[in-house]
């Protein structure tokens, strides 16, 4: 199975127009808004309101306005999903993001995942404890555990799991 | 009447008898959707390409020994041919069983199966060695536990329970927080997790037995007795007797076993029809 390109390079510049970039400029002493991207392996500061989740950025941008506490850790490759994710600690729990290219990207992805969590086509996967999907718009989310904090916050941000137990 | 007569009506007696015994199978009910290798008759063997370190070694051994225990298939460990574990390439015919460092990604193991329609041509085994080199994982309970199941996922089989928290079954093919059984945080989790148990025996015998089919799938196929090969053609179809557990009277008197689980068993007398002068 492919790796599909990652496309998280650019999106603090994508996603933050340059009239919202000069608040925040002043905030967070330039970076973020220059003209070179962003690393995106560290989750973003937000804005004061919660913008509707669509991808990486307007996720994490969700759990500070929630002021969730959010943390990122790094990468993670899964061998039955087709991009890289990225590993970020909600209420100190891992939570694993993958971000597709499109929706249609995502939902073709997630058709493939069983309601229990457990096969994704005809992958039968071992988890640590009980999985959980998320999807919305481009993000397909899994959390393993069992923490009712971080199953709450994600579930506000994203809606209840698609599949899992 | 003639030998091959004979023979013919012998069969047909002998799998009325042991299609009489399948209703006995309904409670089995952890198939993984239909999914199965497709072989032309008896028992398989079905190889398994060792590419794990020799840490996993003797569990893989185990899981091979214990996974044979069933009367429809037999597995044999062989060398390994996929190469970098970390990508752990499929074989035709065949199942790879590969560990290596796959990341702190959340899975302890992963089964991959490939069909074709119902039939599942090839499969692979990933075990994450970046949990399994941690001292909770590294224990020979947990690695048991993922090698059995993982290995049985690629014949067909789903879990018999997926709740870490009950009592164990006494099978791989359940999830459990302990796999060793006994008490654990608490809670009595009851017997160990770590081999197959009557259950899945009868659940391979559910698939596997039931039917044949026109092609196979499996490299390295059905199983033949040793010096039976003049008789091939006059053979076939025993293995759904299971295996020949004795022979006596130059091969004219046999016994078959078919083992159906939790001590169940169906004994099958073949006393072959004298050759035509």
């Amino acid at each position: 199975m492919g790796l599909a390109p990652l496309a998280f390079e650019g999106y603090a510049v994508k996603h933050f127009p340059p009239l919202f970039c000069l608040p925040l400029v002043a905030a967070l002493a330039v970076t973020n808004c220059a003209a070179q991207p962003a690393d995106s392996n560290q989750p973003q500061q937000g804005s004061s309101r919660a913008r509707p989740v669509t991808d990486y950025v307007s996720l994490i941008d969700y759990f500070r306005a929630a002021e969730i506490k959010v943390q990122a850790e790094g990468k993670v490759e899964q061998p039955f999903l087709s991009v890289t994710g990225r590993v970020i600690k909600v209420h100190g729990e891992e939570v694993q993001v993958f971000q597709y290219s499109s929706a249609g990207a995502m939902e073709a992805q997630a058709a493939k995942i069983s309601p229990d969590g457990r096969t994704v086509e005809t992958s039968k996967i071992h988890w640590l404890g009980p999985p959980h999907f998320f999807k919305k718009e481009k993000l397909l989310v899994l959390y393993i555990g069992d923490e009712s904090k971080t199953l709450k916050a994600l579930e506000a941000a994203l809606g209840r799991q698609f599949a899992g137990q | 009447m003639s030998m091959a007569f004979h023979r013919r009506l012998l069969t047909a007696l002998l799998v009325a008898l042991s299609l009489a015994a399948f209703p006995a199978f309904s409670h089995a009910e952890h198939s993984w959707g239909n999914y199965h290798w497709a072989r032309t008759n008896g028992s398989f063997t079905l190889n398994l390409g060792d590419n794990v370190s020799a840490a996993w070694d003797g569990y893989l051994a185990t899981a091979s020994v214990d996974w044979s225990v069933s009367a429809v298939l037999d597995t044999t460990i062989v060398a390994g041919k996929a190469t970098k574990p970390k990508i752990c390439r499929p074989t035709s015919g065949r199942v790879e069983v590969c560990a290596t460092t796959y990341g702190n990604n959340g899975w302890l193991g992963v089964a991959s199966i490939w069909i074709s329609g119902s039939h599942i041509t090839q499969g692979t085994v990933k075990l994450n060695d970046s949990y399994f080199n941690t001292a909770k994982y590294n224990t020979p309970a947990w690695r048991n536990l993922v090698m059995c199941q993982e290995v049985g996922h690629t014949f067909g089989l789903d879990h018999q329970d997926e709740t870490f928290n009950d009592v164990n079954k006494g099978t791989c093919m359940d999830y459990t927080n302990a796999p060793a059984g006994g008490i654990y945080n608490g809670f009595d989790y009851g017997p160990t997790n770590e081999y197959p148990n009557a259950h899945d025996f009868e659940e391979l015998a559910t698939i596997y037995a039931s039917h044949f089919d026109s092609t196979t799938t499996v490299k390295q196929s059905v199983n033949s007795r040793p010096g039976a090969a003049n008789h091939e053609p006059e053979r076939l179809g025993t293995g759904q007797w299971g295996k020949l557990v004795r022979s006596t009277n130059h091969g004219r008197t046999e016994l078959y076993e078919l083992d159906l689980g939790r001590g169940r068993k169906v004994l099958t007398h073949v006393i072959w029809a004298e050759p035509e002068e």
